[in-house]
């Protein structure tokens, strides 16, 4: 019995096998798809025109048959949803690519229809303003695939202080909320929302990051909520040591957990441990010292050069910045840094 | 030599090493370059190999084929620590749906993203080569001299056959102004491996002119 599909991961797989055979059939034409609200396009780069584009929800007088049928299971309610709707869209592709070939791969648009009318926009025409209300307003249980859209965006959008001051409560809450997915399409959009919504927190706020460390979720959050941490304090250096003993204790708990030579002999493990000395680093954490003195004593050589070279970047990156860091900062990562080269 | 064309015989690849595509129909224009993800005895011009690259999108878990290649070699501490890395930013792969173009960066070959308030780091924009280049950064290896003064200039139907980016796009991707440029182009990466792997660790190389073609 196939495994019933989302929407998007309807459209996408759709999509995908369109894109191998249009380029399989015209050489190097197509060199990228893009993504817009709402809508899956694919793009002759070269040419700058869409070929392609296929709307959610959308019918044709051509194809209104197949659409048909895949509108319908887009729009059902059961949980057999969308079982069929794959191979309705491949057979509904297949025929474009039939018409494109004698059509000398010209425009394609399958019209839109049946979304609400907020959703037919494009959204890379929004102000910011418009997309920042939309993410806060929008029922995530109504609208959850038309807000993934949105948390994509975000990303790419330069918010105003009172724009992200409303946003990233709001991208952090749907970021808790949707690591419990089972959907591994929503994987991207939870770490999407995550990274935007932490790069909008100063570090009095950096607290809200707490309850994406922990582990256990079926879209594992807590290596972006580490390397996000980091990054706070990377842009925003504190002005003192061990200011924030909620952040550092927790993060201290994930380096210790990981700094054996079982863990780091995973990738996934090496890169959290990794980011959480980084991060200890970054907060202002007394606690890096002896980190660094867990970290020579495990005599892992590639480990700890590699630990040496972020801990360097950070440095690097506060001189670019020309951050203001306190005498004890510096000291603090100056110790760390002699312990590492012992 | 460390870099070798896949038309004159087998070879072997290992893990990290550069994987080059040609543009077809265009002598030895490098149009792609990217990370082999495995490690094989023997491998033939055009066979499919897993890599890890800038497609756009990031992928960990791509399939090209295979036509030039290049090895450092690298040690297998400086694999693990290239491992690490990239599992540092899996995060970061797979974003095409929301735009393969957000993803994609020209010149410089990378980009920070950064939030225009706070200036926090979101992600990392690549091209194809910026990758590669960045992924031999990790591990000390600065593969080739990237600064505008040390590339060679290119015209716009180079930057087209290279990238397959119209000129009216250019700017989106970060070639301003109305050219020659000054960019790394996929094919300069091959050359930097074409070296004895002594002079790959000890000094970047500078692309000349005709560096695109290996």
């Amino acid at each position: 019995m196939p495994e019933a599909k989302t929407a998007n991961a309807y459209y996408a797989e759709g999509l995908r096998a369109f894109e191998r055979q249009l380029q399989a059939m015209s050489g190097s034409v197509v060199e990228a798809s893009k993504w817009e609200f709402g809508r899956y396009s694919i793009q002759d780069l070269a040419q700058d025109q869409v070929v392609f584009r296929v709307v959610r929800g959308a019918r044709t007088e051509t194809y209104s048959g197949l659409l048909k049928h895949a509108h319908v299971d887009a729009q059902s309610d059961s949980p057999d949803a969308f079982r069929s709707a794959p191979d309705a869209m491949l057979v509904m592709l297949a025929s474009l690519i039939h018409d494109s070939a004698h059509a000398g791969l010209s425009r394609w648009y399958v019209e839109e229809a049946d979304l609400e009318e907020c959703l037919h926009k494009d959204v890379s025409e929004w102000a910011p303003d418009r997309l920042a209300n939309a993410i806060i307003e929008l029922e995530e249980s109504r609208d959850w695939l038309g807000l993934r859209d949105l948390v994509l965006f975000a990303e790419d959008t330069a918010f105003t202080t009172e724009q992200s001051s409303r946003v990233a409560p709001r991208l952090l809450a749907l970021a808790t909320h949707y690591r419990d997915s089972n959907d591994p399409l929503d994987a991207p959009i939870v770490w999407s929302a995550l990274r935007t919504g932490a790069s909008m927190l100063g570090p009095d706020e950096a607290f809200r990051l707490l309850p994406l460390l922990e582990p256990g979720h079926p879209i594992e959050t807590s290596l972006v909520a580490l390397k996000m941490l980091g990054r706070v304090f990377e842009a925003q250096p504190p002005m003192g040591i061990d200011g924030y003993p909620d952040l550092e204790r927790e993060v201290g708990r994930i380096a210790c957990s990981l700094l054996n030579p079982y863990a780091i002999a995973m990738a996934q493990s090496a890169a959290m441990a990794q980011l959480a000395v980084y991060a200890l680093a970054a907060i202002g954490s007394s606690r890096l010292v002896a980190v660094a003195q867990d970290i020579r004593r495990l005599g892992v050589a590639w480990f700890t050069r590699r630990t040496l070279r972020n801990l360097r970047e950070l440095q690097e990156q506060w001189q670019t910045r020309l951050a203001t860091i306190t005498p004890g900062q510096q000291t603090l990562l100056a110790r760390a840094l002699e312990e590492l080269r012992r | 030599m460390p870099a070798i064309d896949f038309s004159q015989g087998s070879q072997p690849i290992r893990r990290y090493d550069v994987i080059g595509q040609h543009a077809p129909g265009v002598n030895r224009f490098v149009k792609h370059v990217a990370l082999s993800n495995t490690e094989l005895g023997s491998v033939h011009h055009d066979q499919e190999v897993e890599v890890v690259h800038m497609g756009p999108p990031l992928d960990r878990a791509g399939k090209i084929k295979a036509q030039v290649s290049g090895t450092v070699p690298l040690t297998n501490e400086e694999i693990k620590e290239i491992e690490a890395w990239i599992a540092g930013i899996a995060d970061e792969y797979k974003r095409e749906s929301s735009g393969l173009l957000q993803q994609y960066w020209i010149h410089p070959p990378w980009k920070d993203e950064l939030d225009p308030n706070t200036q926090v780091r979101r992600y990392r924009r690549y091209s194809c080569a910026g990758f590669v280049l960045d992924g031999y950064r990790q591990v000390d290896i600065e593969l080739l001299q990237i600064s505008e003064e040390a590339l060679p200039e290119v015209n716009q139907e180079t930057i087209v056959k290279a990238y397959g980016v119209a000129p009216r796009l250019f700017q989106r991707f970060g070639i301003v102004g109305q050219g020659p440029w000054r960019i790394v182009l996929a094919g300069y990466v091959l050359h930097a491996m074409d070296r004895s792997p002594q002079e790959i660790r000890q000094q970047a190389y500078q692309a000349q002119t005709g560096d695109e073609q290996f």
